[in-house]
This record gives structure tokens, sequence and C-alpha cells, in this order.
């Protein structure tokens, strides 16, 4: 099988395009994908060094000695938190701002995360697992019936204090007690969206409010038709205005031999 | 009212009006500080956690207030009374200045000792010098930073509306000034209006009195020796967004809990400008 994946972003109203800080890093082979969806947090200090290290640490993208992708269990995780710390450190710019050394010891940077790992691509029955902190949301949908939601989460636990994934050492003990794991098996047909907060807290209000059509909607967004949806949820007040990422994953029989793109 | 979010688009105003008496030249309590010196350090302080809540990205701070110091009693320049901005330096004789521009010119460096063990220290910008010399023209004072609240109000409807923070040692001495007594003055400048609200005029009366009891945010003024009762009458009640900010500073601010404070320390006058200056911010 292979895994069709596409990423949509809109930035905060009132903010320029280049201050959208989520973040999201997709790859594939013909037997496994892997993605992560990273949402940088408002308060958060530097935070766009920290999205951009995380998505490429996660797929083992950056040129580090010790840059594994990480295993997505407990220790493997601890571990790669721990390095991301390290790493975040090491590689802190040098400034001699005293306002900016003051921000960055006192605030340092955080975001939320949802890691996910497809493996079975070459079989017949890949399965997923994913890991999370904080409020980014994975949705399995299957034959337009939601299968799973992960994290858990319902209409009214979108607060503004997320777990997160933060660069103080002080902060890794309850990341590791606030980690969450699901998996799941996988079939042709099937759609995974993985969304950061603002639109993750809509498609689970909609879905709560049996909005009709809602995954046929989102299976078939074009990025403009992304964009108008945004806005005009944000227009009626049904959407926070923040920085908001969809990816949506189809799963296909077999990888098309020809792609179109259109401009 | 008062629900307003800062941001760069609806940027807030905060001002500080600072007693540069003769009186101020008097030791603060036990603290090794005169009342001019640890004030002003206060007031750095202060405006050193308003650069960083404006710094979100590295390189530059973001636009999210205009901070205007004004100080009443002896002006640096003439050495005669009056009001002048306290600002020196690059922002020497600025009134409002973008939080930008204060961040890009402090006058002078002082040395902080590090937290972390062996540490170097830390060199923390400032941008006011402690002064002290002739009377109190506090109605003055009001009068100057309302002139000033009132151009910007005028200019920004969709914002916070404008804080004024009064630190002083105490009693007025230009009391009627031109024709107006303290309490007009205040009223003056309270009536002037955001579409988010009337401005906030905060009063803390810091003592050199050692061992007072101080108190922050007092709902009555009630057992307050003067002038007390009287900088409580011109201080706005707290918008309830700062009564939640000041108990999670441990103070425990009650409903009808005012802007004001009295025999203030340097630790509860540092509190006072913390819950008096935390507004929400949009990172807009």
């Amino acid at each position: 099988m292979h895994v069709q994946m596409v990423a949509f972003a809109a930035h905060k109203d009132g903010n320029g395009p280049d201050e959208w800080e989520d973040g999201v890093v997709t790859g594939q082979d013909p037997r496994r994908a892997r993605f992560i969806v990273l949402d940088g947090a408002t308060e958060a200090y530097d935070v766009r060094r920290w999205v951009d290290q995380l998505g490429g640490a996660f797929m083992g993208l950056d040129s580090s000695p010790s840059s594994r992708a990480p295993r997505l269990d407990q220790k493997g995780m601890n571990t790669w938190f721990a390095a991301m710390q390290d790493r975040w450190v090491a590689s802190a710019p040098a400034s001699g701002d005293a306002i900016e050394r003051e921000k960055l010891r006192r605030h340092g940077a955080f975001a939320t995360m949802l890691g996910c790992e497809i493996t079975g691509l070459d079989g017949p029955a890949p399965v997923w697992r994913a890991v999370a902190l904080g409020d980014t949301v994975l949705f399995h949908v299957r034959n337009d019936r939601l299968l799973s939601v992960f994290p858990n989460l319902g209409p009214g636990d979108f607060g503004s204090t997320p777990e997160v994934v933060h660069t103080k050492r002080a902060s890794l003990e309850r990341m590791s007690t606030h980690l969450a794991f699901e998996r799941g098996d996988l079939k042709a047909g099937d759609l995974m969206f993985a969304a950061t907060d603002a639109l993750a807290h809509w498609i689970i209000t909609s879905h709560a409010n049996r909005q009709p059509g809602l995954w046929r909607k989102l299976a078939t967004l074009w990025p403009a038709e992304f964009i108008e949806l945004i806005a005009a949820e944000r227009q009626l007040g049904q959407m926070v205005n923040d920085d908001v990422t969809l990816l949506r994953l189809r799963v296909v029989a077999q990888r098309p031999s020809a792609v179109l793109i259109c401009r | 009212m008062y629900e307003q979010p800062i941001s760069r688009k609806n940027r807030g105003c905060i001002v500080f009006l600072l007693d540069r008496s003769d009186s101020m030249k008097q030791k603060w309590g036990a603290s090794e500080w005169t009342l001019a010196e640890g004030a002003t350090a206060a007031v750095n302080d202060i405006l050193f956690e308003l650069c960083l809540r404006s710094q979100v990205e590295p390189g530059k701070a973001r636009y999210y207030f205009d901070i205007g110091i004004f100080g009443y009693g002896i002006k640096p320049n003439s050495q005669e009374e009056g009001v002048a901005p306290a600002f020196d330096g690059v922002l020497a004789g600025q009134t409002l200045v973008p939080l930008p521009d204060l961040r890009s010119n402090p006058i002078a460096f002082r040395e902080v000792p590090s937290e972390d063990r062996g540490g170097p220290p830390s060199k923390l910008p400032i941008w006011v010098r402690p002064l002290h010399g002739r009377q109190t023209p506090m109605c003055q004072a009001i009068a100057v930073a309302g002139a000033h609240v009132y151009d910007w109000a005028a200019l920004h409807l969709n914002s916070f509306p404008p804080i004024v923070i009064n630190i002083t040692d105490g009693m007025v001495t230009d009391n009627p000034y031109q024709g107006a007594n303290l309490d007009q003055w205040a009223e003056r400048l309270t009536s002037i209006a955001t579409n988010d609200g009337n401005a906030l005029l905060f009063n803390i009366f810091i003592s050199p009195a050692t061992g007072a009891s101080g108190l922050l945010f007092p709902a009555s003024s009630a057992g307050l020796p003067y002038p007390g009762p009287e900088l409580f009458k011109i201080s706005s009640p707290l918008p309830e967004r700062m009564v939640t900010s000041a108990r999670t500073h441990n103070v425990p601010a009650q409903p009808g809990a005012r802007g004001f404070g009295f025999n203030a320390n340097s630790q509860l006058l540092v509190k006072f400008l913390e819950v008096g200056t935390r507004l929400d911010l949009s990172r807009d």
C-alpha cells in the first residue's frame, strides 16, 4: 500500500505568513511512512527553531551523529526528549543581548506534538503507531466513520495550557509522564487527519454536532478551499484565530503511476 | 471592559509617574537604597520585564507598548521644580516611547549576580537614573500624564485603556494646581477612555519607615494614615484580570480592590508593578 500525504496550513489572522509557528514533516519509503505535526506555543520564545529541530530530528533528517529517528515507545521517546533538549542548548545562537539571553533562560521554547509511524506498507496489514503530547490530534476514519481520536479529547478539553515538549530540563519528567501512545490497523481507503488545536477543536465539535459530510469535506479539500474554510469558520466565531495545520493521509492500495500537479 | 488583549494592532500604553522630590533621598526601610534608588530600580526592572514580554522571536521586540516615564520634583536639566520626561540618553526628552525603541536604547547596564553557581553576572539594561530634589508637584504630574494619555487614547480607541502608575513617598505640595485639586486632576485623567474602558490610575506610597507594614490592593482605606486615604480615593478599581493576577502573586485581592499600595517595601513595589502591568498579550 501507499500513503498519500498532503499538508495544509493557514497562519493566524493578523500575523504574517512568516510568523506561522506550526510544523509538519512527512517521509515515506515502500515499507513505512512517518510524520510529525507540531504546534509552537504562543508564549514560547524562538519557537520556530524548536519546531524545526523537533520536526527534522523526528524524521531523522538532521546531520547530527546521534540523530536517529526515535522509537515510538516510552524509553525511546524519553531518550529522544533529553537529546533534543541538549541539542537545543548546544545550538543556541550566540547573542550579546541581555534581553534575548534572559528570555531564553527564563522561558525557553515549547510545542505540542503528534508523531506517527506507519509500518507494513509492503504487506497486507499495515499498522500505525502514534505518540502525542498536547492537543494536536490524529483522527482515523474508515468508510466515513470515525474509528479513533488520539489523544481522545472532547470539545471541552481544549484549554490554554496543553502538555508540551519543552526545552527546559526540569520539564523532562512531566513530559515523560504525560506522553500518550496509540496504535491501530490500516486498510486501503482509510483516511487519517492530523490537526493542530484550533482545527482539531473544530473537527471534534463538528463531529459531536453530527455535521453531515464532515469527513468527505476534509477528504476532498483543495488548498484554496482549505483557506476559505478556515476564514469562514473564524468569521463565524466557530474556530479560534490561531495558526492552523492539517495533514491529510489517504491509504491507497498501490502507489499511483503518475502524479498530476496543478498550480 | 478591560478585556482587550495587547497586540501590535491594538498596543497598550503604560505611563510611570516617579516622585523625584527631595524626601526621596531618605533610606528605604532597612535596605541599602534610598527611596529614589529603590523606586528607580523597580521601574527599570519592570521595563526589562516589558521588553522580555515583547521579545517573541530573536532579533526584534514587537511593538506592543508605548511607554512613558515622567519624574516630578526636581527637573534634571534645569534643576527647577516641575515635571519632565525621565528618559535619558538617546531617548532624553521623549514622552511616549515605542517599546522597540526603548529596548534598543538603554542608558547603561547594571550587573546582577548569576543564579547559577559560579556563573558570570548578568548585565541588565537600565533606562532611568535616580534623582531627588525640590518638592512634590503631583497634581502637575497627573495633568501632564493626562495630556499625553488623552492624545494616545484618541489614536488607539480599540486598545486596552492607558495605565498610569504613580510611585510616591507622599505628600503632594501643589494642591490645587491650575485651579483644580488632586481629586479633580485624577478624575480628568480617569475620564479618558478607549472603547475598552477608562484610563487606570494606580498609586503606590513607599515609606522610609523601617518595619512599617505594607499592603497592596485593599478594598478600603479604613485605618490608613495620611496620605493613604487621599491616594486610595484617586486609585482606580483593579480590573478583574488584574485581581486574578494579584492572587497568582499571593496577594489576596478582594472584590472592590483598588490599584493602590501603602507603605510598600521594595518587594511589594515590584509585585505592585508586575500586577499593574500584567496585560494579556495576543501575540498578534
